[in-house]
């Protein structure tokens, strides 16, 4: 027998142990495959979807190369490691060191070509079908069924590169143990591990205050939380696993009357057993499954925002003419091309008012104000409910610049703007002063001056009394918006495209105008977010998958030896029912610890989450839960079937 | 009333070619017999033990256990039948590495979810009966074979079964923890009367039985009674192997007392 038979007969024998980590690495290969399928497709390289869209894909191919690298790295290790009495055993009969890493060396080679063979295989096979997704997704018109050369020549030569990398790393990742310790691996001579006390509280602690600080999270401290929360959401989930856990399962076995009870023994003993033996695999599964949740829930929530846009841009057609610019040219061109497609539009015109605070004032750029009859023409159009009672003296109110900002009310106190000195009122300096918040957006974002700032957000500017607005008349700091409010936004899609061909024109650019054109922005990010949730999901699919592969790869590799416990109990007198209760708890514990403390994770970073958006995205992230967990019971059921029935092979 | 009655008891294994494993073997046990099972490999020995353990189904025959028919009841019957009235110790000790030896020893007690007291005071009383007591706590992994097996047969009597089924106890001992288990057994048969059936290739562990029946090709072949000396039994026992036949390493020399 040759070496290379050895190893084809180790692969080809122990499939089943493979099983898992061959369909999740190819999977990650029909994934990459798919993506590099959309970067190099002619008529995306030709320019027919968003820039967004592609980066998202780059970006995508990147990950999944970087994550199938780490995950192969370590089920390789783990494959490895289960098998150094094997090993030593064939060092005992006198193979060489060389030898072995030859054998080990194949074996994996196999394993990863066939890998990148099948993954290719189903890539092509699926790609017209993610060709029409993809084409619906971006926005594009249907793209082309093709298979190009290269694409598949990229896939092929960048995971048989990262195989062959991984293969001949090998000897790096095997343990040069002494040739008696090795014939000795195996055998289960561990001791119970100390745990301590603090540790378990700090566990505890962490998660607590993680948990806490994510619930409590507001638009404004969300983004100095992230971090730190997840720094410790980390740590905390690493201790609970090799301190929180070992303590509870003691405080149980303390229990006599629960813990010598029926089957409570052997459950509870086999879950210590296997949290001691795999705190850091379920330490991984847990983080990995977390992070998972969290992305796909994340752009399945940011998909709500097109339905934001629409509140975010009142009128489809929003045009501002600069001081100094009529604008009169832009607005015949947008009416008119409104005319030609029969839409039929109300149109609002309304000067804005920039005007200076005082030097020392902390907003130091020009403030844009408008006048409360145009304000309340504009509520009314917008068809908002709530129009503010009119204005007197020096009162004021804020303009919200999008929904985004609408997060902030709750955190943000009412300012006042003392005015440069040349503004006066009956002889004394102006000051204006902000009593409440319009209740929708008037001026879109990007259509006036944007006045960032961290702690007040970046409403558009202030609505004041007609009378003050008279008062601080200045053609050479005047504005004129005009917006055209239509029934449906994305009529207007592609409107203007030569004022505007990607839908705006910001304030601060160079143009005499600035422009926003909604329908055109909402296709825009609808194709953008959802490729984004597109890639997310097949991404989210890899991981889940690599997740599930190390829980399988545990239970197959320690198969023979369980069976050999549940026979003794069969021996015992355990019936067949009890024992198969027992299987499904102790299979159970190894799919369900890790991913529900991932669920309980991701549902506080949800409820984070939704402090950033203006929409409800409960339904959303309720629905990606929901999908998940059924999809993890579906592979716990299946993998429970299996492994019984393994297990049954061996008694009938 | 014998306590074991078997009658015409036959197993065929029907894989390539039809093995006849047990042919027609009727073997009855009296209450309170240490009853020695013996015969060259592939006699049967463990087929017959299987079928009493209600492990293996035998083709043909009748089985009582007391007033129970094993055969008779259905596989979850037969699991609590050998759990409430059999004890088993095997070759392989098969004690559960995740639990001390306590726990193991109260899992059949446990599997009955009794109550704690009880099980408590079961408990105490094996472990001082069969000087284990302070093997208790430990870790299955901590001990020498010989406590192991020790363990095992804790855990075989703790809930007290009309019959103790041994599967090669010693097959894995060296002599001086053979007859340190040995005497286990024979102290539990003479103080406790315990019914006990023990297969076993080893002439010096047999010695220590009141009984041994020798099995050749399925069939009883000869019976022998412990009369005096377990020396002289020893004896008696050589000479019927040797009259018996079969392979010479069923008699192991380094195990001559």
């Amino acid at each position: 027998m040759t070496l290379t038979r050895l190893a084809c007969l180790n692969v080809l024998r122990s499939r089943r142990t493979y099983a898992a980590y061959f369909l999740s690495s190819a999977f990650a290969v029909t994934v990459f495959y798919i993506c590099a399928l959309f970067i190099y497709h002619p008529a995306i390289q030709g320019g027919v979807a968003y820039d967004g869209a592609w980066r998202t894909l780059v970006f995508a191919a990147g990950f999944m190369y970087l994550f199938a690298l780490l995950f192969v790295l370590y089920s390789v290790r783990s494959f490895l490691r289960s098998r150094v009495r094997e090993f030593g055993l064939l060092q005992l009969h006198g193979m060489t060191r060389r030898q072995l890493h030859r054998m080990i060396f194949l074996e994996q080679m196999l394993i990863g070509l066939a890998a990148v063979c099948g993954g290719l295989l189903a890539g092509l096979l699926s790609s017209k079908l993610f060709l029409m997704i993809g084409a619906r997704l971006l926005g594009v018109a249907e793209l082309d069924f093709y298979a190009d050369g290269l694409v598949i020549l990229v896939t092929a030569a960048a995971f048989a590169l990262l195989f062959l990398a991984i293969s001949a790393c090998t000897s790096l990742l095997l343990r040069q143990d002494r040739l008696a310790d090795q014939l000795l691996a195996g055998r289960r001579s561990k001791t119970v591990p100390p745990y301590s006390r603090w540790l378990t509280a700090a566990a505890l602690a962490l998660l607590g205050a993680a948990y806490a600080l994510a619930a409590t999270a507001d638009g404004a401290s969300i983004y100095s939380r992230v971090v730190p929360v997840t720094a410790m959401a980390i740590c905390g989930t690493y201790l609970f696993y090799t301190q929180a856990s070992a303590a509870l399962i003691a405080s149980l076995k303390r229990r006599k009357p629960l813990f010598w009870r029926g089957r409570h023994m052997i459950v509870i003993a086999g879950l210590a057993h296997r949290l001691q033996d795999h705190a850091r695999m379920f330490f991984l599964v847990t983080i990995l499954s977390a992070v998972m949740l969290c992305s796909v829930g994340f752009f399945a929530s940011v998909t709500t925002v097109p339905e934001e846009l629409a509140a975010d841009y009142p009128a489809a057609v929003a045009y501002v003419a600069k001081a100094g610019h009529d604008g009169a040219a832009e607005l015949a061109r947008i009416e008119a091309e409104l005319a030609a497609r029969g839409i039929a539009a109300e149109r609002l015109s309304l000067p804005i008012q920039y005007v200076e605070t005082s030097t020392d004032h902390k907003v130091s750029r020009p403030l844009p104000l408008i006048g409360y009859r145009d304000y309340a023409a504009a509520m009314r159009l917008s068809r908002a409910d709530i129009i503010h009672p009119p204005l007197t003296g020096t009162q004021a109110l804020v303009m919200l610049g999008s929904q985004r900002d609408r997060t902030l009310l709750d955190v943000r106190s009412l300012h006042t703007y003392a005015l440069a000195d040349r503004y006066t009122l009956a002889d004394q300096p102006l000051v204006l002063q902000e009593i409440g918040y319009t209740d929708t957006v008037i001026l879109p974002d990007h259509l006036a001056t944007n006045r960032a700032e961290p702690s007040i957000g970046e409403f558009s500017g202030l609505v004041v009394a007609d009378e003050l607005m008279e008062q601080l008349r200045d053609d050479s700091a005047r504005e004129r918006y005009t917006g055209y409010y239509v029934a449906d936004l994305r009529q207007t899609a592609g409107l203007a495209a030569a004022l505007a061909d990607q839908g705006l024109v910001r304030h601060e650019e160079a143009a005499p105008y600035a422009l926003a054109v909604s329908g055109t922005l909402l296709e825009a990010r609808s194709g953008l977010y959802g490729t984004m949730l597109f890639i997310a999901l097949l991404m989210g699919g890899v991981v889940f998958l690599a997740a599930g592969s190390f829980l399988y790869f545990r239970l197959y590799a320690e198969l023979e030896y369980d069976r050999r416990q549940y026979e003794t109990l069969l021996r015992l007198g355990m019936t067949e029912g009890e024992l198969r209760r027992i299987v499904t708890l102790q299979i159970g514990w190894l799919f369900f610890v890790p991913f529900g403390l991932a669920i309980v994770h991701s549902g506080f970073a949800f409820l984070a989450l939704q402090q950033i958006f203006y929409l409800s995205v409960a339904d959303r992230l309720i629905g990606v839960l929901a999908g998940f967990i059924a999809a993890q019971v579906l592979y716990f059921l299946f993998i429970r079937n299996r492994y019984w029935r393994h297990l049954r092979r061996a008694w009938h | 009333m014998a306590l074991v009655e078997i009658t015409g008891l036959t197993k065929i294994y029907e894989s390539h070619h039809a093995h006849r494993a047990l042919d027609n073997l009727q073997l009855q046990i009296e209450p309170g017999e240490f009853v020695g099972i013996m015969g060259p490999s592939g006699s049967g020995k463990t087929t017959l033990l299987h079928a009493i353990a209600t492990i293996d189904e035998p083709t043909a025959g009748r089985i009582r256990i007391g007033d129970a028919e094993p055969l008779k009841m259905h596989r979850d019957e037969m699991a609590l039948f050998r759990r409430r009235r059999l004890g088993f110790v095997f070759q392989q000790y098969n004690l559960l590495d995740s639990l001390t030896v306590a726990e193991n020893i109260v899992l059949p007690l446990t599997l009955d979810s009794r109550p704690v007291p009880e099980i408590e005071a079961r408990l105490a009383e094996v472990a001082e009966r069969l000087a284990i007591a302070e093997l208790l706590p430990r870790r299955v992994y901590e001990l020498s074979g010989g406590q192991m097996q020790r363990a095992a047969i804790a855990r075989a009597i703790i809930h007290r079964p009309e019959l103790v089924l041994a599967d090669e106890p010693t097959g894995s001992l060296d002599s001086r923890a053979s007859r340190e288990v040995m005497e286990t057994f024979a102290s539990l048969h003479d103080s406790e009367r315990t019914t006990i059936l023990m297969v076993t290739h080893d002439a010096v562990a047999a010695s220590y039985c009141s009984r041994v029946v020798f099995i050749k090709d399925g069939r009883l072949y000869h019976d022998l009674y412990r009369g005096g000396q377990r020396q002289a039994f020893f004896q008696r026992i050589i000479d019927m192997l040797s009259l018996l036949g079969g392979d010479g390493h069923d008699l192991n020399p380094t195990r001559l007392p």
